[in-house]
C-alpha cells in the first residue's frame, strides 16, 4: 500500500520530539560517556504472531499446504510489525479470518496427503481417543510451543471424538481438534511474562524456545529446540549459547534474517508497487517482487556467503538481478532464468542498497521522484533518527519556484529556505537530493528537464556530491551501524528500548564493534543479552473509568 | 458517556408468528410480505418499525472550503419557494449531489476541537471518536471507540455482522477503531466481500435455515477456544488482558453469528442475492486504480447487505487520511521534465503549481483560483459520494427507501488541507433516520464542537446518548436544527 500511504508513516515518524522543531533531533547515540543505569528489563508482554510467522508455523506443521490468503493485517509501529505484535489485538473481522483460515488448513492437514506427517497412529475406529491423544499431545506442544496440560489435552481428544461420531469419521473429527489449535489464543499469541523461580525474573525454557526461533528463524520451535527447553538448557544454561549458535547456522537462519530486513527495510510494501505504465515502459505488476529478492539476496551474500560487515549493504558493487532489472539497470542479464550475480563496474554510480530498485522505486511517487520519501527512508529506517510532523494550521505548500528553476532539486530547495519547513526538511531533504540521479521508478539519468542533476548534499554535515559518495557517507556515519543494532533489538525483543536497557545496549554495541560490524555475531550477541533473556513484571494497572461507553 | 439504547425488539415477520404460536421457537419463514406492512408503508404492521441503520463514508485530504461550503442556509425547499427557483445550488463542489438533496443535511462551520498535533490523523480521530489522537512517542493511538463501532456495540448483536468496513483502494486502511489499539480492518475487494456477504453462509428470505452439523461443531470448537482465553489472561499486565478480553469477545461474537445461521434468515422484502462482482478490479493504462468502479461496487455490496439485516453498520475510506491516490481524472497532468505526470492527492494539496497562462487560457480556469486539479479531484470525491448514497437510495422498503431509514456520515481529515486546519470542518449527513433527522437543508454553526452531530446522529438511531466525546471534543448537546 506504499503508494497510498507514503506520506502517512511519513508523517508517523518522529512524533517523539512532538512541535519542539528538529534542532537537534537526532536521537543521542546510545554509546553514553557516563557508565549507563543498572540493567532494568522491559515488563513483560503479549505478542501476536504476525502473518508471515503464522504461515511459516502452518508449513512447518503441515508441510506444503496451501495457506490462507488473508489473515488479521500486522500494524507497523515504531517502524516495525513486531512492535506493534505487542500492541495490537484481534478485531472482529480477524477473528472470521483465523477461523476461516482454521478449517482451510485443519481440513488439508487430515487429508491423505498430509495427515502421516502428524497422526502418528492407525486409528482403531471412527473413535479412537489414545491414537488422537498420542498425536496430539505432539502436535500441541510444537503449536503452542509448550506442553499442552492434560485437562487441555482431554478438551481436544474430546471436541475430535464429538466431531467424528457426528461425521462418521476419524479423521474428519480430528480436523476439528486441529481448527482448535490453530484458532487458539495460545497459538495466536506469545504469552512471555518470565518466571522468579530463583534470581532475578527472566523468561522461562519454553518462552525462550520461542522468542529464539521467532526472532531467528521467524517461525515456531522445532523438536530439538523444544527437548532443550524441556531439559532446562534454555534458562540461565551453560549450553543455551550452544542452542543459539544451531540456530544460527541452521538454513532457517536465513528466512530469519530475511524477515527481519524486510520489515526493517518496508520491503512487504513491494507488493503494492505502482507507477505509471506510460511513462515507465519498465513497470510490471511483478517488478516490485523482482526489486525485493535482489535486496534480499544481496543481504542473504552478505550475511551468510561473506559474513560481511555490515556497511558493505551500502558499499558493495555486487548484486542479483534478473533479466527484469538488468533491463531497468541497462546491464546485460546475468541469468537466463531468475536471479544471478552481477557486478557492477568501479564507475558505476550505482553503488549497494541506495543503488537499488527496492528503495529508488518504492520511496518515489508514481510519477516523479521524490527527494523528501527518499530522505525520510535514509534518515530514519538507516540512520534511526526521528522526524516530526509539520506543525498544524501553517501552510504546507512549497513555495513558488523562482523564475528560471526547473529541477526538483529548485523546487524543493525552498523547503529549506523557508523557516517553518527548513528545521525538519533540511534533515532529509538533502540525503534524498542525493539519489536525484535516480528517477522514480530507479533509471539513472545524468538530467532533469534538460538540467544537469546536481546530486551533492551532506549527512550530518559531512558533505557528498555523488550518489556513490552520499552511500559512503552514509555507511561511514556512527548512526548508520547503531541503526542496524537498535533495530535488531527492538526486532528481537517487541519493543522500543528502555532506558534501563541502555547497558545491555551498550554491550551489545561494544560487541557488533568488536565484531567488525558483522551481522550474525549481532544476532547473537542480542540472543545472549539480558535484555532478550530477562524481563520485568506484567504492569497492572487499577483502571478507575469504566471500559463500556454504552450500558444498555 | 452513558447511551442507553431503547431495545428495538425482534421485529419481522418471524417474532410475529411465534407470537401467534405461543412462544415456541418454529422454523417458519416467509418473505416479509406488503400484507404485513401498516397502511403508509412505513413499518411493519405489528408497529415494529424498520431498523435503523448507520455508516461512515470517509475520504482523505480535505476540501477547498471556499468552494465547498453553500452561500446560503437553511431549507432548500423553502429557499425555493422564496425565490421562485428550484435547485438551490449547493456549492461549486457539491454541485453533483443536487439530486440528494432531500436526503441531505450541509453541516457547516463546525470545528474539530481535539486538537490537530498530527496532520490529518489527529483530525480524523477527533471527529469520529470526539477524542484527540493519543501521541506517546511515534505512535498514534484512537484510546476510543469510533461512532460506528459506538453504534454497532448497540445494534451490532442483532445480525450476522457486527459492522463492516471497506475500502475504496487497494489497502485495509480503515477509519473504524474499536477501542485503543484495535482497529478494524476493511476489505477492499468486492468480490471478497460478496463472498463474506453472500455466499458463505447466506441464505434469502424464505429459504431454509442451515442444518449443516458442522455448525454445531464449531462453536464447540469456539467455546473451547473461550476456556483458553481465560487461562491466558492470567499472569497477563491489564493492557494485555484488555487485549486477550478483546478477542474474547470477538469470539463469542463469532459464535452468536454461527448459531444465527441455524435461525431463519431475516424477512426483508427488498433482499435479493445481487450480481457477483468481478474477481478482479484492473487499474487503468496510467496505473490509476479504478476508484469509481470499485467505490460502486462496496455500496451495492453494503446497501443490499443492510436490505438482507446482514448488518446495520459500516465504515467505508474511499481513500486513506493523507492517501495519495491518483484519481482517474482526465487533464491533470502537471509538465515535468517534457512529460505529463499525474500526482496524487496529497501531493498535489500541498505541491499544485499555481495554473499557467496556458491553463487559464485553454481550460478555463480562474487564474485566482490555485490548486485547479486538487479541487477537480474534491469534485470527483464528491462524484463517488453521490454513487454510494444513490445506491442505498435505490432500494425500496415499504413506501421509502432504505436511505430513509438510516443515516451516512460523510466526513475527511482535514478542512483545507494545505493548512490541515479543523476549523470549518466539511460534514455531510445522508438519510433521515426514519424521520429523527430533518434533511433537505444547510445548517451552518459559527464554530460550534464538531461532536455535536455526531451526538444527533445516535440520539436519531435511538440510542439514549449523554454525550459524545472525551475532554475538549465532549458535548451533551446535540444540534436541535437537524433533529426533528
Amino acid at each position: 500500500m506504499s503508494w497510498i500511504l507514503r506520506w502517512g508513516a511519513a508523517l508517523i515518524l518522529g512524533a517523539s520530539l512532538g512541535l519542539v522543531g528538529c534542532e537537534g533531533e537526532i536521537e543521542a547515540p546510545t554509546v553514553a560517556t557516563r557508565p549507563p543505569p543498572p540493567f532494568e528489563p522491559a515488563p513483560a508482554q503479549l505478542r501476536r504472531l504476525t502473518q508471515p510467522q503464522y504461515r511459516n508455523a502452518i508449513t512447518d506443521l503441515f508441510g506444503e499446504v496451501v495457506l490462507p490468503a488473508r489473515l488479521e493485517p500486522d500494524e507497523r509501529v515504531d517502524g516495525l510489525y513486531q512492535v506493534g505484535a505487542h500492541l495490537t489485538t484481534i478485531s472482529a473481522r480477524g477473528t472470521e479470518l483465523y477461523e476461516a483460515a482454521a478449517y482451510q488448513i485443519a481440513g488439508q492437514a487430515v487429508d491423505e496427503a498430509h495427515r502421516d506427517r502428524w497422526i502418528l497412529c492407525a486409528p482403531s475406529g471412527v473413535v479412537d481417543r489414545a491414537c488422537a491423544e498420542q498425536s496430539l499431545r505432539v502436535l500441541g506442544r510444537r503449536t503452542w510451543r509448550r506442553p499442552l496440560s492434560e485437562v487441555e489435552l482431554a478438551q481436544l481428544v474430546e471436541i475430535g471424538a464429538n466431531a467424528a461420531r457426528r461425521l462418521g469419521d476419524f479423521y474428519a473429527g480430528m480436523e476439528f481438534s486441529v481448527a482448535t489449535l490453530l484458532q487458539s489464543p495460545h497459538f495466536l499469541f506469545r504469552r512471555e511474562v518470565g518466571a522468579e523461580t530463583d534470581g532475578p525474573r527472566r523468561h522461562t525454557g519454553w518462552e525462550m524456545a520461542e522468542r529464539l526461533s521467532f526472532f531467528l528463524w521467524n517461525t515456531i520451535p522445532d523438536d530439538a529446540l523444544l527437548d532443550a527447553a524441556a531439559r532446562g538448557e534454555l534458562g540461565d544454561h551453560p549450553r543455551y549459547a550452544e542452542h543459539v549458535d544451531r540456530l544460527l547456522a541452521d538454513p532457517r537462519a536465513k528466512q530469519g534474517v530475511r524477515a527481519f530486513f524486510t520489515e526493517m527495510l518496508e520491503l512487504d510494501e513491494l507488493d503494492e508497487l505502482r507507477k505509471d505504465p506510460t511513462i515507465f515502459e519498465h513497470y510490471t505488476p511483478e517488478l516490485g517482487a523482482s526489486a525485493r529478492e535482489e535486496t534480499l539476496r544481496l543481504i542473504e551474500h552478505l550475511v551468510f556467503e561473506r559474513d560481511a560487515d555490515y556497511r558493505e549493504l551500502m558499499t558493495t558493487r555486487t548484486t542479483f538481478i534478473d533479466r527484469r532489472l538488468a533491463s531497468l539497470y541497462g546491464v546485460p542479464a546475468p541469468a537466463r532464468e531468475g536471479f544471478g550475480r552481477y557486478d557492477f563496474p568501479e564507475s558505476s554510480e550505482r553503488v549497494g542498497l541506495l543503488g537499488h530498485i527496492s528503495v529508488l522505486a518504492l520511496q518515489a511517487h508514481a510519477s516523479v521522484s521524490s527527494p523528501t520519501l527518499r530522505g525520510i527512508f535514509v534518515r530514519r529506517n538507516l540512520l534511526c533518527g526521528a522526524i516530526p510532523p509539520p506543525p498544524a494550521n501553517v501552510d504546507t505548500s512549497i513555495p513558488e519556484p523562482l523564475p528560471g528553476s526547473v529541477t526538483l532539486r529548485d523546487r524543493v530547495a525552498r523547503h529549506l529556505q523557508d523557516p517553518s519547513c527548513a528545521g525538519c526538511h533540511r534533515l532529509m531533504d538533502p540525503l534524498g537530493l542525493g539519489l536525484e540521479n535516480f528517477d522514480a521508478i530507479g533509471r539513472w539519468r545524468d538530467t532533469e528537464s534538460g538540467e544537469p542533476i546536481d546530486a551533492s548534499g551532506d549527512v550530518n554535515g559531512i558533505p557528498f556530491s555523488t550518489p556513490s559518495e552520499l552511500a559512503y557517507t552514509v555507511a561511514a556515519t556512527p548512526d548508520f551501524t547503531q541503526c542496524v543494532m537498535r533495530t535488531a533489538y527492538r526486532y528481537a525483543t517487541g519493543h522500543k528500548e528502555v532506558p534501563g536497557e541502555a547497558a545491555t545496549l551498550r554491550d551489545i554495541t561494544g560487541r557488533f564493534e568488536r565484531s567488525g560490524f558483522r551481522v550474525l555475531p549481532l544476532l547473537r550477541s542480542i540472543a545472549l543479552s539480558d535484555g532478550f533473556r530477562r524481563v520485568g513484571a506484567p504492569v497492572i494497572t487499577v483502571d478507575s473509568t469504566p471500559s463500556g461507553e454504552v450500558s444498555p | 458517556m452513558i447511551i442507553r439504547t431503547k431495545k428495538p425488539g425482534r421485529f419481522g415477520r418471524r417474532s410475529v408468528l411465534r407470537g401467534l404460536l405461543g412462544g415456541a421457537a418454529v422454523g417458519v419463514s416467509l418473505p416479509a410480505l406488503q400484507i404485513f406492512l401498516n397502511e403508509s408503508g412505513t413499518a411493519y404492521a405489528d408497529g415494529a418499525a424498520f431498523p435503523k441503520r448507520f455508516g461512515v463514508f470517509f475520504w482523505g485530504n480535505g476540501v477547498l472550503p471556499w468552494r465547498w461550503v453553500p452561500q446560503m442556509t437553511g431549507s432548500f425547499a423553502e429557499r425555493d419557494e422564496l425565490t421562485g427557483e428550484y435547485a438551490l445550488p449547493l456549492s461549486e463542489q457539491l454541485a453533483s449531489l443536487e439530486s440528494l438533496r432531500e436526503d441531505m443535511i450541509v453541516v457547516s462551520g463546525f470545528d474539530v476541537k481535539t486538537g490537530g498535533r498530527i496532520p490529518h490523523n489527529s483530525a480524523v480521530c477527533g471527529m469520529l471518536t470526539g477524542a484527540p489522537l493519543v501521541v506517546e512517542g511515534e505512535r498514534e493511538i484512537w484510546e476510543h471507540p469510533t461512532i460506528d463501532q459506538i453504534v454497532a456495540r448497540e445494534l451490532g448483536s442483532y445480525t450476522r455482522f457486527r459492522s463492516l468496513e471497506t475500502s475504496g483502494v487497494p489497502s485495509s486502511y480503515s477509519v473504524s477503531y474499536s477501542g485503543s489499539n484495535t482497529r478494524n480492518p476493511s476489505e477492499s475487494s468486492p468480490w471478497n466481500l460478496y463472498q463474506r456477504l453472500f455466499v458463505d453462509g447466506f441464505r434469502l428470505p424464505g429459504e431454509e435455515a442451515f442444518s449443516d452439523p458442522r455448525l454445531a461443531l464449531r462453536r464447540s470448537v469456539l467455546d473451547a477456544v473461550m476456556d483458553h482465553s481465560r487461562d491466558l489472561r492470567r499472569h497477563l499486565g491489564s493492557e494485555d488482558q484488555r487485549r486477550v478480553d478483546m478477542h474474547f469477545t470477538q469470539i463469542r461474537e463469532l459464535e452468536m453469528r454461527i448459531a444465527r445461521l441455524e435461525d431463519d434468515p431475516p424477512s426483508f422484502e427488498a433482499c435479493m442475492r445481487p450480481n457477483a462482482p468481478p474477481m478482479e478490479l484492473a487499474s487503468d493504462e496510467r496505473g490509476r486504480p479504478p476508484v469509481v468502479e470499485r467505490n460502486a461496487l462496496m455500496a451495492e455490496l453494503l446497501a443490499m447487505a443492510f436490505a438482507c439485516d446482514q448488518t446495520r453498520v459500516f465504515s467505508h475510506a474511499l481513500s486513506p487520511a493523507v492517501g495519495d491516490v491518483v484519481f482517474p481524472v482526465d487533464g491533470l497532468e502537471i509538465m515535468e521534465s517534457g512529460q505529463g505526470v499525474l500526482k496524487g492527492h496529497h501531493d498535489l494539496t500541498h505541491n499544485e503549481p499555481p495554473p499557467t497562462a496556458d491553463e487559464v487560457r485553454n481550460l478555463g480556469v480562474d487564474a485566482d483560483v490555485q490548486m485547479w486539479r486538487v479541487n477537480e479531484i474534491v469534485k470527483h470525491i464528491v462524484g463517488r459520494i453521490g454513487d454510494f448514497v444513490s445506491a442505498f437510495k435505490a432500494i425500496p422498503e415499504g413506501s421509502e427507501t432504505l436511505l430513509d431509514h438510516m443515516a451516512i456520515l460523510g466526513t475527511t481529515d482535514s478542512s483545507n488541507p494545505r493548512l490541515h486546519s479543523l476549523e470549518d470542518f466539511p460534514i455531510l449527513v445522508f438519510g433521515g433516520l426514519s424521520g429523527a433527522l430533518r434533511t433537505g437543508q444547510h445548517y451552518r454553526s459559527d464554530g460550534d464542537n464538531a461532536s455535536r452531530v455526531s451526538l444527533s446522529i445516535l440520539r436519531g438511531l435511538g440510542l439514549n446518548a449523554g454525550s459524545f466525546g472525551h475532554g475538549d471534543g465532549r458535548t451533551t448537546d446535540g444540534v436541535s436544527a437537524i433533529e426533528r
